[in-house]
């Protein structure tokens, strides 16, 4: 198994403790502001105020998932408001786009107040980056907006009555202009608007109500009538509006404008042709109706702009040791997403190679909150110190002499090598230790012995008033009573060793992978520990058990559990605590 | 720790070599040898001479049976029999005494049985816990006393001047994180635990408590409870002494447990971990 690739250390956290120290990042709203805005933005002209949100909570939580060793995938619910103030229609004047945004944040190391961290970076990322899915709220423009918009350019006309060479038309629309003579009597009553797609092409067919009257005409003299204007004109529709340009009368013939009026006049084609030609300077005073109407390409593009924008400065620390010896600072953390394990491996002080060198090291997490490991090659390095310092003599020509009131030994090899689960013929990992020693036999010829065994290591979590600790219990040697004479001699040489080996190796671990010893405690062996950084930088406090240790030959496993809770509070937590400022009285 | 005492015993300091059996002549009262029979008996050891002029091949030829080499420390006189060595019983007592315990404390032991066995008119068999409370509480009349559960004080079993330096090999305590606002300041800790207790290590300079006396009478004493007698009476103090003693010897198996624990039938920690033993052999000469 490989624990710690090219390092010394790893500390493995699963994805529900990476979601949970996310949430509380998130909730974080001076490092990650929910509101954004209000943007001012053009579109195709027309000023637009935008305003993003991002949620988190029950209803629209965010998430995140692994997607591959290096990227996070990160989904958070956006709302953005886009406001303009001289929509047409005005119910386009304000739209409401909702979706769920898809980006990817790197995971990486960078220096945080002098401190290394690791953490996940939106840096860099760019629109194409951001994956927009379950886009609502784009609004869909038909005849009914047409409709509203032209009724909304009627009203904004300064005159509805026209006048050219004595000749007189009103422009109805229903009653919106009550003081028009004679009232409004047409038919249709308000200005009638559908859309036809011609040759491929999309108008506006506008039927509006009208009166006319012409003082002079042939063979009655004076002649009024009520009618209607029929006209078309061409919708231009673009990814962020459509427009439509009153002033331009179609080139095809077919759908000129076109007069009807309702009291037969034998010259009455005349007439209406004539009125017609009035009729477009009149229809010309609609103007140029544009109506923000953005299409879902254009709508997913302006979300995927906006929240770049919002994302790309933002990071957050997941990690954050800090080096307690000043003579030998931690190297950069580097951390690996486990995809299909859904664990975060964060492998720290590098042993051997460069970082194109750096590799995923397996999951050793199984069913625990919290993992550390400790390579071999680092257990193999403080083997060696416990053994040089218990046994000195060891390597020496002489040996170390180990005198007992049992009987004296001189020990001259002892070496400790870990082993996998399966190794020896044991089924539970253990450290496989050899020597090579001569006893001192009264009146005999001292015999060498050369020995080998395993020495099972163990150990369980204790909890008191003041906290938790780790107990390595007495290491294991066999299935043997231990009050047996010289077997308890042997067992007392090769015991200790081992639990020194655990005891360093442990705080060594812990002491690198960045907890803090905080002080000594009186008359007891122990120290107080923090087996991963106790807080993440300006996010959470950790708190994290080691519940047992584990053997493989590629090192040790420390299995813990973790608890998470937020550093600061927010306002959403003053509010649900009903603790939300108030105004002075 | 003299230069001499470190110095081991090799063939050369051993007691002087004598001839291998295959050159010693027929029909020599103390030695014979039947080397083309594995069952017959090779060499035949009738007393301590012979044991230490025919000692080199002895050791040649137990080291030449492997699989016998632990069960040295499990019986030697069985392993030697089973090994082809006939020995008369003058010289399976001279090892069984000589390989239990080291000369200071066979001494000394033998100090403690003979002081005892005047005292009591009997053998002393503090290991037998029904034998000590008939002792302690008919014989000796002590008051039985409320022990509760107060455990003996036992002697480190660690070096304390190599501990001193096994501390060192531990980081450095610095404080980290100082800016903790309100999480319990302790989080975690990390400790050995101690070896169990054995009877060999007990303290026998600690001091015991004054103990009130019980409501009753044990039927039976273990060593444990033993202890706290050992300042009220100079026997139980001998008594316990003796027992620690005799829990410091080379636990010498019977022919049953020998053969159990051959056979892997019973558990031993030589037996599991002694892989090969090597006894000096004499030097060939050309």
């Amino acid at each position: 198994m490989n624990l710690t690739s090219n390092f010394d250390f790893c500390v493995e956290l699963g994805i529900h403790s990476v979601k949970e120290i996310f949430h509380l990042a998130f909730k974080s709203e001076d490092r990650y502001p929910h509101n954004v805005g209000p943007l001012t933005r053009d579109f195709s002209g027309r000023a637009f105020t935008i305003n993003v949100r991002v949620l988190d909570d029950e209803d629209k939580p965010a998430d995140l998932s692994f997607q591959d060793d290096k990227h996070i995938l990160f989904s958070f619910p956006f709302e953005l408001q886009a406001q303009t103030a001289d929509a047409p229609d005005p119910a386009l004047s304000e739209i409401l786009l909702e979706a769920q945004a898809a980006i990817p944040a790197l995971l990486t190391a960078w220096d945080e107040d002098g401190d290394e961290v690791l953490g996940l970076s939106f840096f860099g990322i760019t629109s194409a980056d951001v994956d927009i899915s379950g886009l609502s709220g784009v609004p869909s423009i038909g005849v009914e907006q047409f409709r509203n918009a032209v009724h909304n350019a009627y009203e904004a006309m300064p005159v509805h009555t026209f006048s050219s060479g004595g000749n007189t038309v009103t422009l109805y629309d229903g009653n919106r202009d009550s003081t028009l003579v004679p009232p409004n009597a047409a038919t249709p009553y308000d200005i009638e608007v559908a859309l036809e797609t011609i040759t491929a092409e999309q108008y506006l067919k506008v039927t509006a109500p009208i009166h006319v009257y012409l003082p002079s005409v042939p063979f009655v003299g004076e002649y009024s009538s009520f009618g209607r204007l029929i006209f078309y004109r061409k919708i231009e529709q673009t990814d962020t509006s459509v427009t439509i340009d009153m002033t331009a009368e179609p080139t095809n013939t077919d759908l000129a404008t076109t007069v009807e009026l309702d009291n037969p006049h034998v010259a009455s084609s005349q007439i209406a042709l004539s009125l017609a030609a009035q009729a477009r300077g009149m229809i010309s005073a609609f103007g140029v109706i544009t109506e923000p109407a953005f299409t879902e390409a254009a709508a997913k593009q302006l979300l995927q702009d906006e929240i770049a924008t919002y994302i790309n400065t933002r990071r957050y620390p997941v990690y954050s040791p800090r080096s307690g010896d000043e003579g030998e600072p931690l190297s950069t953390p580097v951390g690996f997403l486990l995809v299909d394990d859904g664990v975060l491996a964060i492998l720290l002080n590098r042993r051997s190679g460069a970082a194109a060198d750096d590799i995923a090291p397996d999951n050793f997490l199984g069913d625990s909150e919290l993992a550390l490991a400790v390579g071999a090659a680092k257990v193999q390095e403080e083997i060696q110190a416990v053994i040089a310092e218990k046994f000195p003599g060891i390597g020496s020509d002489d040996g170390e002499l180990i005198e007992t009131p049992e009987g004296d030994a001189v020990l001259y090899e002892l070496n400790v090598s870990l082993a996998d689960p399966g190794e020896h013929e044991e089924s539970e990992g253990h450290l496989w230790i050899t020597g090579k020693t001569k006893v001192k036999i009264d009146c005999w010829w001292d015999p060498t012995v050369e020995f080998s065994g395993p020495v099972f290591m163990r150990a369980h979590r204790e909890d008191s008033e003041e906290g938790c600790e780790l107990v390595i219990d007495s290491p294991v040697v066999g299935d043997f009573d231990f009050d047996q004479s010289c077997c308890d001699v042997f067992l007392e040489i090769i015991i200790p060793i081992a639990g020194w080996i655990a005891l360093v190796v442990i705080e060594i671990t812990i002491d690198r992978v960045g907890g803090e010893v905080a002080e000594d405690i009186a008359n007891e062996q122990g120290a107080i520990i923090e087996p991963i950084p106790p807080v993440v930088n300006g996010i959470a406090e950790i708190t994290s058990c080691l519940i047992g240790i584990s053997v493989f030959r590629d090192g040790f496993v420390f299995p813990g559990e973790l608890s998470i809770r937020r550093l600061s509070r927010s306002a959403e937590d003053l509010r649900g605590m009903r603790r939300m400022p108030r105004p002075d009285p | 720790m003299t230069e001499k005492k470190r110095k081991t015993r090799t063939a050369k300091t051993a007691p002087q070599k004598t001839p291998t059996s295959s050159k010693l002549k027929p029909g020599k009262k103390a030695v014979s040898a039947e080397i083309n029979s594995p069952k017959a008996h090779i060499i035949d050891i009738r007393d301590e001479k012979t044991l230490g002029t025919l000692g080199p091949q002895l050791n040649r030829l137990l080291n030449a049976q492997s699989g016998l080499a632990a069960m040295l420390f499990i019986n030697p006189v069985l392993a030697m029999k089973e090994a082809g060595v006939k020995l008369s019983q003058p010289v399976v007592h001279h090892i069984l005494s000589r390989l239990r315990h080291r000369p200071t404390l066979r001494e000394r032991r033998e100090e403690l049985e003979t002081r005892l066995k005047e005292r009591l008119c009997e053998p002393p068999r503090p290991n037998n816990s029904a034998w000590l409370s008939r002792t302690l509480f008919e014989k000796l009349q002590l008051q039985a006393l409320d022990i509760g559960d107060l455990t003996p004080g036992y002697t480190s079993p660690h070096d304390p001047v190599a501990e001193k330096r096994l501390q060192a090999l531990r980081p450095k305590r610095t404080h980290r994180y100082s800016h903790l606002p309100s999480r319990p300041r302790r989080t975690g800790r990390v400790r050995l635990q101690e070896l169990p207790p054995s009877v060999r290590r007990m303290d026998l300079n600690a001091n015991v408590p004054e103990l009130k006396p019980a409501k009753r009478t044990p039927k039976r004493l273990s060593l444990e409870d033993l202890y706290f007698y050992k300042d009220s009476n100079p026997v139980a103090r001998d008594l316990l002494e003796l027992a620690i003693i005799q829990r410091r010897g080379l636990r010498l198996h019977s022919r049953y447990s020998y053969r159990q624990i051959k056979e892997g039938k019973r558990s031993n920690v030589f037996r599991r971990w002694f892989r090969k033993v090597t006894l000096p052999e004499p030097e060939i000469k050309e």
